[in-house]
Formats: structure tokens, C-alpha cells, sequence
């Protein structure tokens, strides 16, 4: 079901990388506060689309609208209406987590930086860690200062790239509520992973890409979602 | 294909496939050009224009040493007007033009430095000094490897075509500039040694004008025959490589 | 709002810089030897060091700088952080500008040190012309920095970087090393105060079309 109110609609998306066709016709659509996870195997396309929704690569061919607006040719000013959250923190190892927060919050013009920051720090709990570098955070806490990153200025549209990567079961565990209540809050969120395991509890709908080509969509959660996944793969060649 | 667009916008959308037909008509006569105007001129330089009164023999490279210089700023100068058309029309032929005519003007580069070399051991005694135009085309010599070397060296998932039109771009705006300041240079620190005044129009007997004129026709038409060979080539294989992967993805959607 | 852009991640360097003041430090020391090495390689008389200080200056400011260049880049590699800029709001011009400047005043806290430690070695006479000195670093240091800054960038897109980078910016940097050295010298010898500013009006005019182009030209060099 589309239409011009869907929070994002992607058509035909397609993009190659020399003459490798990296993502081939994509298309779907998403409605307000629904959580989409792009599954697929390694080397599938998922961080390439994610990128694209990112508007950090053009893809070759293929539109994509946001709010109804025409995405691909909308100013920069309007990166402020997506976060997107990587496996890489983007992060400075060298400031300590609430430097990189203030930082953030001055790179995207946000009024009273220092408060939005500390407030950003408290919802992931670390403003016990405010002053230290994330050069000497663990990985999940680092995680958590990133998700605070993405969030700072508060965009609809949360764009995650295999969040779950180098996380230990806590951490992981921590990531899934973080996001069930970003859920919660009513924003929209589309997560990639290889991992069938970790699909998040809270997501709504599934995406399966296998090299580049959409090969099945549909509600979650799903009962066959491993025989899909296996099936789609085998159908792809392995 | 009809070659006179019809209107404003179908010149603009229709332009790469018409240059790229354009070039292609003149392939199979351009060769034959280039090498038979290379025999008039060399014809010229050995039985017709008169030995150089101070110089003697060795003035002679100037008839190569001079165009070459001339081709190596016109090769530059395609390379920087291809690299602004990819940029813009985003079209891998454009790609092409820049990266063959950078391939073919660092030859004629190295060869301006090579004849200027030659000529300079006989007459001033030694195979280099810091002359304004012999350093400028060192620079430039050195800007076009970078070019090359940009392109060699950049890794797999950059967009290697993009990152060198940069480069040409950015490079043959300081050519000038670069200029500029080694004349600048020379005229602080003028050489001891005298120069021979190589600079056509500066007094130039009709028939070493004439020689010269005819000489720059032919290398200009050495080198519009490498490039467009080059081009031709280049594009083939391209399309070839397209072919293939088109291929493989019939075969594999088959399956 | 792209200067406030600009202006926070020129901060966000400086910051980091600070903390471990490590390039900088690097940088001097190593601009340091560099004019040393010179004078050992070369055993000259003070009259040649007259004349060849001027040059090791610049020789000196350009090689450390190019390994200046490479790192300021790198810490924007870890963690993938330029990803979180092109990810923000902030336009590449702006980004360029922020890192630019950052470069610039990296820079000029370099020649604090290397200048005296120059003219002391080389036994140089500004006559008092430090102003006029002061103007000509500037001038030829915004356009150094201009240059290395986006060709640091379009190096680390290449596998050979380390190596690239001063293959591409040395020659077109030509004009910057000139116009310094000669400047430089100008001030030193009596009555060329017009050749001083003759040299200073290039650089001014490399820093401004540079400026320009690099600034236009650096979201074709970071888009993906």
C-alpha cells in the first residue's frame, strides 16, 4: 500500500559499481513508525542501499521520495530528517563522549548544543561516562554513544547498518530496547543485517536481498523466515 | 546519425554519441594524413629550409622540439575540457577522452623534454638548464604523471574516473600560474648562458616559418590520430566488458 | 550556517590536536632537521647561507607539511567520522573550508617555531621587515594548505597515499615555493620592496583561484 503519505517509497532503485551491479530495481515503501529489516547474506547490497537512503552514494538509476518530497534532489540541509547509525561509530576516538556530542550538535545548528548533548547522553545512561574519551569506552558503550549521536537531532528516519556487529549479548540486548523505544517513539527505522538471529523483536517488516535484487517482502514476525532466507539464496546461485 | 541537432536541448543530450561519431569518421583517413604530412615535413627540414646560420644542424630539432611543446598544452588542454564534460554529463566517453589524451600528452611531454635536451647539449653545452620554458615543461612533465599515477593508484571501490577528472582539472588551471612564476624567476636570476631565441615570430626567416607551420599540422595530426586510435580502442573494450557482464546476467537469471 | 559548520569542526581539530599535541610536535622537529640536513649536505659558506635560507624555509615548511597532510586526514578514517559528516547537513564546501582552515593554523603554529629556529641557523637579516615576512608566510601558508588539504583527501583514495600525495602537490605548488623563497628574499636585500609585493600579489592571487576551485571542486573528490 503506497501513496504520497509514506514516510519513504523507493522505486527502481539501481546502482553499479563500474559494470558490477551492486543493488538491481529495489523498490518498496514504508509507512510512518514501521520498522523495516533488510536481511540478506554478506556482499547482498544492504550497506549499498543503506548508503543510498543515506544520500551518501547515487544510485545509477532509480528515485526515491521522502515525506513526498523527491529525496535525491532535495538540498543537504534536509540530512537532518535521517540519523543513521553504522557498525563504525563515526566518532572521535580523542574527545571524550560529550565533546563528540556537542560537536554533532553544533555540526547540525541545534540550539543550547551543551544541554541537547548532556540530555542525548543521559537517555543511553552514560552520563557517568561524559568525560571520558571513547578511545577508552568499550565497544557497546561506544555503540551507545553513537546511537545518542544519531538521535541528537531528533530525525523521523533512522537509517542503522548492521548496528549489531561487534557486539556482545548485553550490549545487544541494550541496542534491541534502545531501538524498541525509538520504535516506540514513533520513529521510522530501517535496519540491514545478515544475521537472521538478531532481527530485532521490535520490527514490523522484513526485506530480503540477495545480490542485489529485492526477492521477497513481507510482515513480521515470520514463522519461515529461515526457509525464505535459505531458499532465496539458493534461488540467487548460492 | 543525422549530425545538425534539431534544437537547443537535443544538441546538448544528443552530444556525446555525436562526438564520439564524429571522431570515429575520422579514423580511417587520419593515419594516412598524419604520416604523409610527416614525410612532407621531414622532407622539408633536410632538403628545403636553410641551415641556421649560428647553430647549424642541431637548430633542426627545433621543428620537432617546438610542436611538441605546442601539443603537450593542446593535450592538456582536452584533458581539462573532457574532465569538466564528465563531470557535468557524468558519461564515461568523456572519461575516455581525458584519460587517453593525459596518456598521449605525456609522451609528446617527455618528448618536448627529450628534443629540448638534444638541441641544448650541442648548443649550450650541457643536457639541462633552468631555461623558464625547459622548467615549466619539467612541471608539467610531473603534473601529468601525477595524473597517470592517480589513476594507476586508486582503489578498487573509488570512482577513479571522477578523482582524475578532479586532478585534471585542478592541474591545468596552475599551468598558467606556474608559468608565470618560473618566467618571473628566470628574469630575477637570468641565466649566463645566452639563449638562442627559439620563438617562432620573433624574426623568423618566411621559410622557418613556413617549415614550422607545417611541422605543428603534422605532430597535431600525430597526435588527433594516437588519441582517436586510443579512444577507439578504450571504448571497445568497454563495451566489450558491458557486453560480457550482460551476459552473465541473462545466464544467471536463467538459472 | 555552513560557517558555523566550518567553524565547529575547525574547533573540534584544534581540540584534538591539543590534547596530544603529537603532528604539530612531529612536524617541528622534523622541519627542524630538514633545514639542518641542508646545511650539512651542502657545508656552505655564510655567504651561501644567505642565500639558500630563504629556500630551506620553504623546503622545509612544504615537506612537513605533507606529513601534516596525511594525518589530519587519517583521524577523520578511524571510526569512519567523515562518513558521520557527509551523513550531517553540513555542504562539502563547508566541510573543506573547516579542514582547511584547521590546516592553515597547524601551519603557522609550525613556522612559530621554524622561522627563528631559519633565520638564526642561516644566519638571515629581515632588516625589520618582520611585518612584511609575517604577510608573506600567511599569504603562501592559506594556499599550502588549501592545495595539501585536497590532495590529502584525493590521495587517501588511492592505495599508494603516503607516497601520492607529494607527487601531486609538490609541482603544482611551484609557484607557492617561489613566490616565498623570492619574496623572502627580496626583503632581505635593500631597495626591492617592489619585487617583495610582486611576489606577494601572485601568492595572493594562487591563494584566491586555488581557494575558490578547491572549495567548489572537494564534493566530487569525497562523494562516493
Amino acid at each position: 500500500m503506497t501513496g504520497t503519505r509514506a514516510r519513504l517509497r523507493v522505486e527502481g532503485l539501481t546502482r553499479y559499481y563500474g559494470s558490477r551491479l551492486a543493488l538491481e530495481d529495489v523498490t518498496f515503501s514504508l509507512e510512518e513508525g514501521e520498522f523495516l529489516v533488510v536481511l540478506g547474506p554478506n556482499g547482498a547490497g544492504k550497506t549499498t542501499l543503506l548508503k543510498t537512503l543515506a544520500r551518501l552514494i547515487r544510485p545509477s538509476e532509480g528515485r526515491m521520495w521522502l515525506d513526498g518530497e523527491d529525496w535525491l534532489a532535495a538540498p543537504a540541509d534536509r540530512q537532518r530528517e535521517i540519523g543513521v547509525l553504522s557498525h563504525a561509530t563515526y566518532l572521535y576516538d580523542g574527545l571524550t563522549a560529550l565533546e563528540n556530542l556537542r560537536f554533532f550538535a553544533a555540526l547540525y545548528g541545534l540550539r543550547d548544543a551543551a544541554n541537547r548533548a548532556r540530555a542525548a547522553l543521559a537517555t543511553v545512561g552514560l552520563e557517568g561516562e561524559a568525560a571520558r574519551r571513547v578511545g577508552h569506552l568499550s565497544r557497546g558503550q561506544a555503540q551507545r554513544v553513537a546511537i545518542a549521536r544519531a538521535v541528537l537531532h531528533d530525525p523521523g528516519l533512522l537509517l542503522l547498518d548492521e548496528p549489531y556487529a561487534g557486539l556482545d549479548p548485553r550490549a545487544a540486548a541494550r541496542l534491541s530496547d534502545a531501538l524498541a523505544g525509538l520504535k516506540r517513539a514513533g520513529r521510522t527505522i530501517v535496519l540491514t543485517t545478515h544475521d537472521l538471529a538478531r532481527a530485532p523483536v521490535a520490527a514490523t517488516r522484513y526485506l530480503l536481498i540477495v545480490s542485489g535484487r529485492a526477492r521477497s517482502e513481507g510482515a513480521l514476525p515470520a514463522g519461515d523466515l529461515e526457509v525464505l532466507y535459505e531458499r532465496a539464496v539458493a534461488a540467487a546461485g548460492g | 546519425m543525422k549530425w545538425w541537432p534539431r534544437s537547443w536541448r537535443q544538441f546538448w543530450s544528443t552530444l556525446d554519441g555525436r562526438t564520439y561519431h564524429l571522431m570515429l569518421s575520422a579514423r580511417p583517413w587520419i593515419g594516412w594524413l598524419a604520416v604523409g604530412s610527416m614525410v612532407v615535413v621531414f622532407g622539408l627540414v633536410f632538403w628545403w629550409v636553410p641551415l641556421e646560420a649560428i647553430q647549424g644542424y642541431p637548430q633542426k630539432i627545433f621543428y620537432i622540439h617546438v610542436p611538441s611543446a605546442w601539443v603537450m598544452y593542446a593535450a592538456f588542454a582536452v584533458v581539462f575540457g573532457s574532465s569538466i564534460l564528465y563531470l557535468w554529463r557524468r558519461s564515461s566517453l568523456w572519461d575516455i577522452f581525458a584519460r587517453c589524451a593525459a596518456e598521449i600528452g605525456f609522451l609528446f611531454t617527455t618528448l618536448a623534454l627529450a628534443t629540448g635536451m638534444m638541441w641544448g647539449k650541442p648548443i649550450w653545452g650541457t643536457f639541462w638548464t633552468w631555461d623558464a620554458r625547459l622548467t615549466s615543461t619539467l612541471i608539467l612533465w610531473f603534473i601529468y604523471g601525477g595524473y597517470l599515477l592517480v589513476r594507476a593508484f586508486a582503489r578498487p571501490d573509488a570512482d577513479v574516473a571522477r578523482l582524475a577528472a578532479v586532478v585534471g582539472i585542478v592541474g591545468f588551471l596552475d599551468v598558467p600560474i606556474i608559468h608565470l612564476s618560473v618566467l618571473w624567476w628566470r628574469t630575477l636570476h637570468p641565466e649566463p648562458v645566452v639563449l638562442i631565441i627559439d620563438d617562432p615570430g620573433g624574426g623568423l626567416p618566411a621559410s622557418m616559418l613556413i617549415t614550422l607551420m607545417a611541422s605543428l599540422v603534422a605532430v597535431s595530426l600525430v597526435f588527433a590520430w594516437l588519441w582517436i586510435q586510443r579512444v577507439w580502442q578504450e571504448r571497445t573494450t568497454e563495451n566489450l566488458a558491458l557486453l560480457e557482464s550482460l551476459l552473465e546476467r541473462k545466464e544467471g537469471s536463467a538459472r | 550556517m555552513g560557517w558555523r559548520a566550518a567553524g565547529a569542526i575547525l574547533a573540534k581539530d584544534l581540540r584534538l590536536e591539543l590534547r596530544r599535541v603529537e603532528t604539530v610536535a612531529t612536524m617541528v622537529v622534523f622541519a627542524v632537521l630538514v633545514a639542518l640536513i641542508f646545511v650539512f649536505a651542502g657545508d656552505p659558506t655564510p655567504e651561501d647561507l644567505r642565500r639558500l635560507g630563504p629556500g630551506a624555509l620553504w623546503v622545509s615548511l612544504l615537506f612537513a607539511g605533507v606529513l601534516g597532510f596525511g594525518r589530519w586526514f587519517a583521524q577523520e578514517e578511524r571510526n569512519q567520522a567523515l562518513q558521520g559528516l557527509l551523513v550531517s547537513p553540513v555542504d562539502r564546501a563547508a566541510l573543506f573550508a573547516g579542514k582547511w582552515a584547521g590546516a592553515t593554523v597547524f601551519l603557522l603554529a609550525l613556522e612559530c617555531a621554524l622561522v627563528p629556529v631559519t633565520l638564526t641557523l642561516y644566519q638571515l637579516d629581515l632588516r625589520g621587515a618582520w611585518g612584511q615576512m609575517a604577510l608573506l608566510l600567511l599569504v603562501v601558508t592559506v594556499g599550502y594548505a588549501a592545495l595539501g588539504t585536497f590532495f590529502a583527501a584525493i590521495a587517501a583514495r588511492t592505495t599508494a597515499g603516503e607516497l601520492l600525495l607529494p607527487i601531486l602537490l609538490f609541482p603544482l605548488s611551484v609557484p607557492l615555493v617561489l613566490a616565498g623563497a623570492e619574496g623572502g628574499q627580496a626583503l632581505m636585500e635593500p631597495g626591492r620592496m617592489g619585487d617583495y609585493w610582486d611576489w606577494f600579489s601572485l601568492a595572493a592571487a594562487f591563494d584566491v583561484i586555488f581557494g575558490t576551485v578547491c572549495t567548489l571542486a572537494f564534493e566530487y573528490v569525497i562523494e562516493e
